[in-house]
């Protein structure tokens, strides 16, 4: 290609460049003018000349002289040839560079943001971009760039090509990309990118001057070489580029890019800049124009002035203002603000906001563009209560009520009764309702003929007549006015003898009271005879009706015939009575004329005749005065005051010129007009004289026509009428209870059942509905109901009467025979012409009451109140369901009128007190409109929408069923982790252990008949169970909703501000010694849970000593029996002996076992520390989970006995058998451990009364003068001691009690009073255990002191004994503590101590300390003892409840411990009661003052207020009504002699094959002659245990003696009976299986001693025989 | 786990970042704990959950920044998107006489999404309830603190505290997801969008 070609090219290029830049610059719409093609920018170049703009000024100087320099470079290049091979050599970095610089540049005229630091000013104006957008396509562009550089081998224009159709398919893949948008380039990634721009423009530029300096072509030729190419390639790719490219900016970037701004054509303005461009060096000559840069225009910050600022900031920012807000503003413009208040509407009260705040907010909604008009009510207030009648209760507003019943879809659900228990009648007593239903009255029925509406109407009037007659008003009123004339007249006569002034005044009076009472009287008989006149007519006018019926119709459909009876007077008597009665009238209207009208008359008379004087007289001085003012003025006429006074005095006198009106004289009397008047009266009112005393008869003596007389019409009504039957239902609760049989109509539409139903009924009445039926060939149709009234408690059967209730159906019934219809209009009579119409009505006689049973005790129910004479009684709870009754509107049962009774009363719609009857207030359209008002709204109304999957198919899933339980914390489920992903991967296994939960909760019945089969639990025990669970669960639910409650405390921890305390002690832990003499053990810190790891917890045991530890028999015992055949070694022998007994002790807890090191002699020093780990369930380490724990930490005490023996065969062997022999155990609950922390004390250990082979006993004297220490030890105590310290590492926080206000049956000064007294005896000793109050089983605070109360025990324990005795006392607290022992902690999670009654606790056979103990405390009662309830610490249960009994002969004071039954004396130093903290009785509750509380130190005299508090004192005495908690008596059931044989065989049998099991790999032979003997013994020991242990040492003997030369190891146990498992485990504790002997035969007897109430005590023998004889031989 | 499981039974969720830093504009010198709080459902499988970084000192530009760089790694297995791990922060620094005070508490949840992700954690601490009690904390370098630093990646009981903001510590991570896709969870933006219409209605079916 040669220079001229190019330039050719490169000059079309310019113009092309021209139009771009033209068009770019002001709107950017490159696309346009690019796509229609090459002409347009031919045309382009003259466009440029008539674009001109100011802002483009700097602009086109910087173009200039661009222009300039490259003209500059092209006339260079001119002179020189281009090579083609320099030109391919620059072409590879060239277009990479090239491109990487003019990217960019085709932006900046759409830009005015600064990019980079190098952007020149062409970006003035231009519309703005996204900076990160332009980054990204920036970068992108660049990218793409620098590939289809590398792709163009050759510097043909065509190579250009594929790299840019790739770069838009890159783009526009890109533009896809939801990521390209996502991507945000920070401005450290550009300041990178620039960097590298400027440095590849140092190279590049370096690379232009050694191209200058060898004559190479310049960029800017080469490239426009290269684009030159491209616009004919261009122009034909055009169209299809367009189709292909959819986002206008992409095309737009493209179009610009592959025209950069560079070059233009140089016009005739731009010629004559270039001189001054040549002078003046722009900074555009300085850098190079490739790189894309811009000129900052820096302009100093402006201050605009506080005051501009406020003005400006005034047009942004609203202040709202505190002061009121015009309330005119408020309320709509042209409206008064309503004040509901004041016009007797109901109005709430508003929540109390500061007015300052309210103002505030008024303000900001009176900004709002429509005065925030919607926030405001009537009164110009803002609404802050919900609108009280607000008809669609949904919660989120909406806009209509179309629009909730569209998007609502509704879903029946079947209703669900929350409380159905409230609904049933307490107790399973019969309560019986009576429903007598007797008769049915139809005042109109659609069968009735016009004659029947003609006679049911006669019929009524006559009922109305009789009411008349029967209450006889006229005869009543008649001897009334005869009586009052007489007294008046008699009265008269008299007070011409009376002459003081003040007895005739009073006469007067009288006189006056007596006449106007016979005026009233006359006008009550008046009325009265008229109104029974009025009625006689009516009723003979009806009868007119009818007869003319009958004669119309010709024939007799009723059987209603009236009869007439006419009464004959005295005609002249009754003329003269008459007369008299007018003459009397007359004279009283004189009379009456005379007070009312004559005496004021003459009193004003005598007013006026006054008043005329006096204007008389005035008249005279205002004549004088004119004369003298006429005269004065002629005198002064000048003299204006004169004049002033002048004119006043005549102002006077002319007010005074009214003459006084004379009163109008009254019109005279006259009396025969009176007399006329009185006479028509008497004759429109009364009978006349003479005429005849009328009584009519209605009866039904009418003959009816048959039904071949009649026409065809009426007798299709009678065929109607036979064929319709009425049914009655009676509904109760909106339940069918009766149905009578269908009754036919009569033809008198009356029908009569007469018959009574019993309903016997479990709910308490709600509603009584009867129902009326037409019977119907199908089915029966409900034309019409009425509710029957509930009866008070006090109307039964006897005293009911029958009433009438009205009823009404609004059924429109037409007919084409005779009969008239319901509801339709027909013509009743010939005559009318207005069509009436009557709607079927009746009335049903019945009546309701309540049954009386055999006894005559009323079936009503228990609690159903009297309403009528108490309304604002609630126990009803049928007050609370019906909205009638709620308000009291008792009476009303027909809801028609009481929707009418509303409306009329006008109740206040937005009082919340009328909320239930707010449905009657609307236009009731359905009848049953009141029964289902809404209440109710949707909370999450779009809930449907946003399921994911539908509730059928979520309960099916379990996976999602198991992420729903652990949401709602069930126990199975709470700490579940990992919940499989997918729905197959669930094991259905999962839910077994719930899901039979739920059964046992639901049904444990199902588990009793499984249970009851193999005989080990009775029902009762099963009751027990069910009800346990039961406050179990409720216990658990309310203490895991409690866990939900954060304090401050739970969430930060502060330090609490010093007080003088905390200070003064922080200054004295400086001086205190460091190593103080007495250390005093300090509070460890608390781990908490999430800290705690499984296998972290451990239960630390310090094991210090043992006391009195039996000791194998004496040494002569052994030699004698064994001496010869013992196989141990004498020097062993010796050895052992030396130290009597071996014992170690092995603590079991959760099937791990710890054992102690073997110590030596019956009072070993262990000081040892023994771990055990501690596992939480489920491996959660809350206190929630860890107060469920019930596992029980068993501390064994064995003897090792090691028996060495030599083999026969060789001397040098020695076999050692290693054997331990249970000694005794104890158990301590962890739940103690947990609870207080640690347990620490010398513990008893319950040895087995009989250990063969040991003595209990210790009888030798200590040879070891350290033995003598133990002496005071053993000789206060029997038994076996361990000295103990049990606590927890690290110390796990205990749950905090849940302190809740429970409710109480006590009144509120005793529980004030409680709560002083507690506060006051821990703030003295608050180590103290004191109550006052306790929860009972209902969860409700009961004092104390009302559980105390004298209980009989079961006779067979007290029979035959003194019951003051003290044997008679070990018995019953034997009984006592063989029902099983359940701490509360374990039962009901700790939270609370729940004290059951004696009934609830014997009931239930398990209880803990406090049931133990007041059950005992209530026989010691019954036996006469003096006895409390003893409140204290004890070792190892912490704060317990003992039983202190007084010997009154001989000053004793024992403990009891009502768990063990053992008791000790109060001064025992090893009684586990450690302190007192109170003691209780039925009477009073002391508390304990005295500075020591350990018992021994005590003082006991309770009456010493220096050494015990009471709680009722003189001043708060206890109140005499106080009432015990516990039952009168106990009833003891015998205990089922069946069923202990069968526990006691069963118990055997699973012992047996227990002990077999544990030996897998021995053959376990049993000894049956020992077995009967063995249970001998057991019966003798629970027979003898009361006989302070007589029998026991020979016992050992005569078992030796029967079984001959044995060595016997065993010993009988007692427990009491809880269940199976805790037998066989207290057996295994003894490891008596463990025998290894191969020739050991075991023995087992099982002995259960039934005691009352099925408490068992359960004995048991295990015993491991090893013949020695036989094992010799 | 080599290869690719065609029904697997658990989605890994792999979190690699940084403590970056931290702005907080009173304080000269800071250090940071974290741990990592998950639902039941999650199970670390490799990784710190808890960590505690170096003391640093405030940078001295205007920028005023405290850097930490503080390295951050960890996988967990999961079968329930449903308590998905957060991170909680607490800072920890010297107060002027020298006690060591909390800063900071703050938590935010590991990004869903894979890719790259710096996150802003504004930090607060709970306030004394007294204006005496905030007095002698200031005085005893006792300030309140949370009894656990885990309460802030949970809901519940934040309503009795009161608390100030007090800074913000910046985390970056970089989240790789394995088989969450498969168990039908779409997190990607474009796994969402490219969900076929017709697929789309039989899920909602």
């Amino acid at each position: 290609m040669d220079a001229e070609t190019l330039r050719e090219k490169l000059r079309a290029r310019r113009r092309a460049m021209n139009v771009t830049m033209k068009s770019d610059a002001p709107d950017t719409s490159v696309s346009e003018n690019t796509t229609t093609g090459i002409e347009e920018l031919t045309v382009g170049s003259s466009m440029a000349d008539e674009y001109k703009e100011e802002d483009e000024e700097t602009f086109r100087s910087v173009l200039a002289s661009r222009r300039e320099m490259s003209r500059r470079k092209l006339e260079e290049r001119e002179k020189e040839e281009a090579t083609n091979e320099t030109l391919l050599d620059a072409l590879e970095d060239q277009n990479a560079v090239d491109e990487l610089l003019s990217s960019p540049r085709p932006q900046a005229p759409a830009s005015n943001e600064i990019t980079s630091p190098r952007d020149d000013t062409m970006s003035t104006d231009g519309t703005p971009r996204a900076r990160v957008g332009q980054h990204s396509a920036l970068r992108n562009r660049l990218q793409a760039k620098l590939q289809a550089a590398k792709r163009a081998g050759s510097p043909s224009g065509e190579t250009s090509k594929p790299p840019r159709s790739r770069r838009l398919k890159d783009r526009m893949d890109l533009s896809n990309r939801f990521t390209e948008t996502v991507k945000q380039h920070t401005v450290m990634e550009e300041e990178v990118l620039l960097k590298r721009i400027e440095s590849k423009l140092k190279w590049k530029h370096a690379i232009t001057e050694a191209r200058a300096s060898t004559g190479q072509p310049s960029d800017v030729d080469c490239y426009d070489f290269f684009t030159k190419q491209y616009e004919d390639v261009a122009v034909e790719e055009e169209p299809a580029r367009e189709e292909q490219m959819e986002g206008v900016d992409e095309e737009r970037t493209e179009e610009e890019e592959t025209l950069p701004p560079e070059e233009q054509p140089p016009t005739e303005e731009d010629a004559e800049d270039e001189v001054e461009d040549d002078q003046k060096k722009l900074i555009s000559d300085v850098i190079p124009n490739e790189l894309d840069w811009r000129l900052f225009h820096i302009t100093a910050a402006s201050y605009p002035g506080y005051h501009a600022q406020l003005e400006r900031e005034s047009l942004t920012y609203f202040v709202p203002s505190i002061l009121p807000t015009d309330i005119t503003k408020k309320v709509d413009s042209n409206t008064q603000p309503r004040y509901l208040e004041d016009e007797g509407f109901y109005v709430g009260e508003k929540p109390l906001v500061l007015s300052k705040n309210k103002n505030i907010l008024e303000n900001r909604f009176l900004r709002q563009p429509d005065l925030g008009k919607s926030w405001f009510g009537a009164d110009g207030e803002v609404e802050s209560l919900p609108n009280p009648v607000k008809k669609s209760s949904t919660k989120p507003w909406v806009e209509s009520i179309e629009d909730v019943d569209g998007s609502l879809v509704t879903i029946y659900t079947k209703a669900c009764e929350e409380d159905a228990q409230s609904k049933y009648l307490k107790g399973s007593e019969e309560n019986e309702l009576q429903i007598d239903i007797g008769t049915v009255v139809f005042h109109h029925h659609p069968l009735m003929s016009r004659e029947h509406v003609l006679a049911s109407n006669i019929n009524r009037l006559y009922d109305e007549y009789l009411q008349k007659r029967q209450k006889n008003y006229v005869n009543f009123y008649t001897d009334k006015l005869a009586a009052l004339r007489s007294a008046v007249s008699s009265l008269k006569d008299s007070s011409m003898l009376i002459s003081n002034s003040a007895g005739v005044e009073a006469h007067e009076t009288r006189i006056n009271d007596f006449t106007a009472e016979i005026r009233r009287t006359s006008q009550q008989l008046n009325t009265a005879e008229s109104s029974e006149r009025d009625l006689m007519r009516g009723i003979i006018a009806e009868w007119g009706e009818i007869k003319s019926l009958r004669e119309l119709q010709d024939f007799t459909n009723t059987t209603t015939k009236l009869t007439v009876k006419r009464e004959e007077v005295n005609q002249h008597q009754d003329q003269q009575r008459w007369d008299q009665e007018v003459e009397s009238e007359v004279r009283e209207k004189k009379e009456e004329y005379d007070v009312t009208i004559v005496a004021p008359y003459k009193e004003r008379h005598r007013k006026y005749q006054a008043q005329l004087q006096e204007w008389k007289r005035n008249r005279l001085k205002i004549k004088q005065q004119r004369r003298r003012d006429q005269r004065g003025s002629k005198e002064n006429l000048l003299d204006a005051v004169e004049g002033d006074e002048d004119d006043e005095g005549e102002i006077m006198i002319s007010g005074n010129v009214d003459k006084p009106q004379k009163p109008e004289k009254p019109e005279a009397f006259n009396e025969e007009r009176v007399r006329i008047e009185v006479k028509n009266l008497l004759l429109e009112h009364r009978r006349n004289p003479g005429e005849d005393r009328i009584s009519l008869q209605l009866t039904n003596t009418a003959n009816i026509t048959p039904v071949g007389g009649v026409p065809v019409g009426e007798s299709s009504r009678r065929k109607a009428m036979q064929k319709s039957a009425i049914i009655l239902k009676i509904v109760f609760n909106g339940k069918d209870v009766f149905l009578t049989e269908p009754k036919t109509l009569t033809s008198d539409f009356k029908l009569h059942f007469g018959s009574i139903f019993r309903v016997r009924i479990a709910q308490w009445p709600e509603s009584l509905k009867v129902q009326f039926l037409e019977a119907g060939l199908v089915r029966n149709t409900t034309f019409s109901e009425t509710f029957l009234k509930v009866p008070d408690v006090t109307v039964h059967s006897g005293n009911v009467q029958l009433g009438m209730v009205p009823f009404v159906s609004e059924r429109v019934e037409t007919f084409e025979h005779e009969g008239v219809g319901s509801s339709t209009p027909f013509t009743l009579r010939q005559h009318d012409t207005n069509p009436t119409s009557i709607s079927t009505k009746g009335q049903l006689i019945c009546s309701v009451s309540w049954g009386l049973d055999g006894e005559g005790h009323v079936l009503a129910p228990k609690g159903l109140t009297n309403n009528a004479a108490d309304p604002l009684n609630v126990i009803n709870p049928s007050q609370n369901v019906d909205p009638v009754s709620a308000i009291g509107a008792e009476g009303i049962q027909n809801p028609e009128s009481l929707s009418k009774w509303v409306q009329d009363s006008r109740l206040d719609p937005n009082d919340p007190e009328n909320a239930a009857l707010i449905p009657f207030m609307e236009s009731r359209q359905d009848g049953h409109g009141f029964l289902y008002a809404p209440d109710y709204f949707r909370l999450e109304q779009l809930q449907e929408e946003f399921n994911f999957i539908a509730d059928e198919e979520f309960a099916r899933m379990n996976r999602l069923r198991i992420l729903q339980l652990r949401n709602e914390e069930v126990n199975e489920f709470r700490n579940m982790t990992m919940i499989p992903s997918q729905e197959h991967e669930v094991m259905d296994s999962a839910f077994t252990v719930y899901e039979r939960r739920l059964r046992e909760k639901d049904s444990l019945q199902v588990i009793a008949d499984r249970k009851l089969d193999r005989g080990m639990m009775s029902e009762h025990r099963l009751e027990v169970l069910r009800f346990r669970q039961r406050v179990k669960d409720a216990v658990l639910h309310r203490f895991y909703a409690s866990r939900h409650h954060y304090t401050f405390l739970d969430m930060v921890h502060e330090d609490q501000v010093p007080d003088i305390g905390t200070l003064g002690a922080s200054v004295g832990k400086l001086v205190e010694p460091r190593r103080p003499l007495k250390p005093i053990r300090k509070e460890r810190k608390k781990a908490t849970a999430q800290t705690l790891s499984e296998g972290s917890v451990k239960i630390l045991v310090n094991l210090v000593r043992g006391i009195n530890i039996p000791t194998r028999q004496t040494p002569s015992d052994v030699t004698t029996d064994s001496g010869t055949t013992n196989p141990t070694l004498p020097g062993h022998n010796q050895a052992s002996k030396s130290f009597l007994v071996a014992p170690f002790v092995a603590i079991s807890f959760q099937d791990n076992v710890v054992t102690s090191s073997v110590a030596q002699g019956p009072s070993p020093s262990w000081n040892e520390e023994l771990q055990v780990p501690f596992f939480a369930p489920n491996n959660d380490y809350s206190p929630s989970s860890l107060q469920t724990v019930d596992d029980i930490i068993y501390l064994h005490l064995f003897d090792r006995i090691v028996e060495e023996s030599q083999s026969e065969e060789d001397s040098s062997i020695t076999t050692r058998k290693m054997q331990n022999h249970w000694l005794g155990s104890s158990r301590i609950p962890f739940s103690t451990v947990y609870q207080r922390g640690k347990v620490e004390g010398t513990f008893k250990m319950k040895v087995p009364p009989v250990l063969l082979g040991y003595e209990l006993e210790k009888q030798m004297t200590p040879i070891d003068p350290r033995d003598r220490l133990d002496i005071p030890l053993n000789e206060s105590g029997k038994g076996t001691y361990l000295t103990l310290f049990i606590t927890l590492e690290p110390t796990l926080k205990p749950m905090d009690p849940v302190r809740e206000k429970f409710a109480s049956q006590e009144d509120e000064l005793t529980l004030h009073m409680s709560a002083t007294y507690l506060s006051l005896c821990n703030r003295k000793y608050p180590q103290r255990n004191v109550k006052t109050t306790v929860i009972d089983m209902k969860g409700e605070s009961v004092l104390v002191t009302r559980y105390v109360h004298p209980l009989q025990p079961p006779l067979e324990l007290t029979e035959g004994s003194d019951p003051g005795s003290l044997a008679t006392a070990e018995k019953v607290a034997r009984f006592v503590s063989l029902i099983p022992f359940v701490s509360d902690n374990v039962a009901y999670v700790g939270v609370c101590d729940l004290w059951g009654t004696c009934d609830q606790f014997l009931h239930m056979l398990c209880g803990d300390e406090e049931e133990h103990a007041v059950l005992l405390l209530n026989y010691f009662l019954h036996l006469g003892k003096r006895a409390y309830l003893l409140l204290g610490n004890a070792v190892p249960e912490g704060n317990s409840a003992y039983v202190l009994t007084v010997e009154e002969t001989t000053r004793e004071y024992f403990v009891w411990n009502a768990n063990t039954g053992q008791h000790y004396l109060a001064t025992d130093n090893l009684s586990p009661l450690k302190s007192i903290g109170c003691l209780v009785n039925g009477d009073n509750i002391w508390f304990n003052i005295q500075p020591h509380d350990q018992p021994s130190k005590v003082r006991f005299e309770l009456t010493r207020g220096a050494d015990w508090k009471p709680f009722f004192t003189s001043k708060f005495p206890r109140p005499p009504t106080m009432q015990s908690v516990q039952p009168d008596s106990l009833f003891y059931v015998t205990t089922d002699r069946s069923y202990v044989s069968r526990l006691t065989d069963s118990i055997e049998r699973t012992l047996k094959e227990k002990i077999m099991a544990w030996r897998p790999r021995h053959v376990t032979r049993w000894n049956r002659t020992c077995n009967s003997l063995l249970l001998q013994i057991l019966r003798n020991l629970e027979q003898n245990l009361n006989k302070r242990n007589q029998g026991e040492v020979n016992h050992g003997e005569q078992l030796l003696r029967q079984l001959g030369d044995v060595k016997f190891t065993g010993f009988p146990m007692d427990l009491p009976f809880t269940d199976m498992d805790g037998v066989v485990s207290a057996v295994r504790s003894t490891e008596v299986h463990k025998m290894q002997d191969p020739d050991v035969e075991f023995s087992l007897a099982v002995y259960v001693h039934p005691y009352p109430s099925s408490v068992l005590a359960v004995w048991i023998y295990v015993a491991a025989i090893v013949n020695r004889r036989r094992h010799n031989l | 786990m080599t290869g690719i499981i065609p029904n697997p039974s658990v989605f890994l969720v792999m979190a690699s970042g940084q403590i970056e830093s931290a702005v907080f504009p009173d304080f000269e010198e800071l250090y940071c704990k974290f741990s990592f709080v998950h639902g039941q459902d999650w199970v670390v499988t490799s990784g710190l959950e808890e960590g505690i970084s170096q003391i640093t000192r405030k940078s001295r530009d205007e920028r005023q920044l405290f850097v930490w760089n503080f390295p951050l790694e960890i996988t967990y297995k999961s079968t329930n998107p449903y308590g998905w791990p957060q991170i909680v922060v607490s800072c920890y620094g010297p107060d002027m006489f020298g006690n060591d005070v909390v800063r900071g508490y703050g938590a935010v949840h590991v990004p869903m999404v894979p890719g790259h992700h710096t996150l802003d954690v504004p930090m607060f601490v709970p306030l004394s309830t007294s204006k005496l009690q905030k007095f002698t904390s200031w005085l005893l370098g006792r300030r309140p603190e949370f009894v656990d630093p885990k309460v802030v990646a949970q809901g519940e009981g934040r309503d009795v505290t009161r608390v100030r903001s007090q800074g913000h510590v910046k985390i970056s991570f970089n989240v790789v997801t394995r088989d969450m896709k498969k168990l039908g969870y779409d997190v990607i933006p474009s796994d969402v969008t490219s969900i076929p219409a017709g697929t789309a209605t039989s899920v909602v079916n």
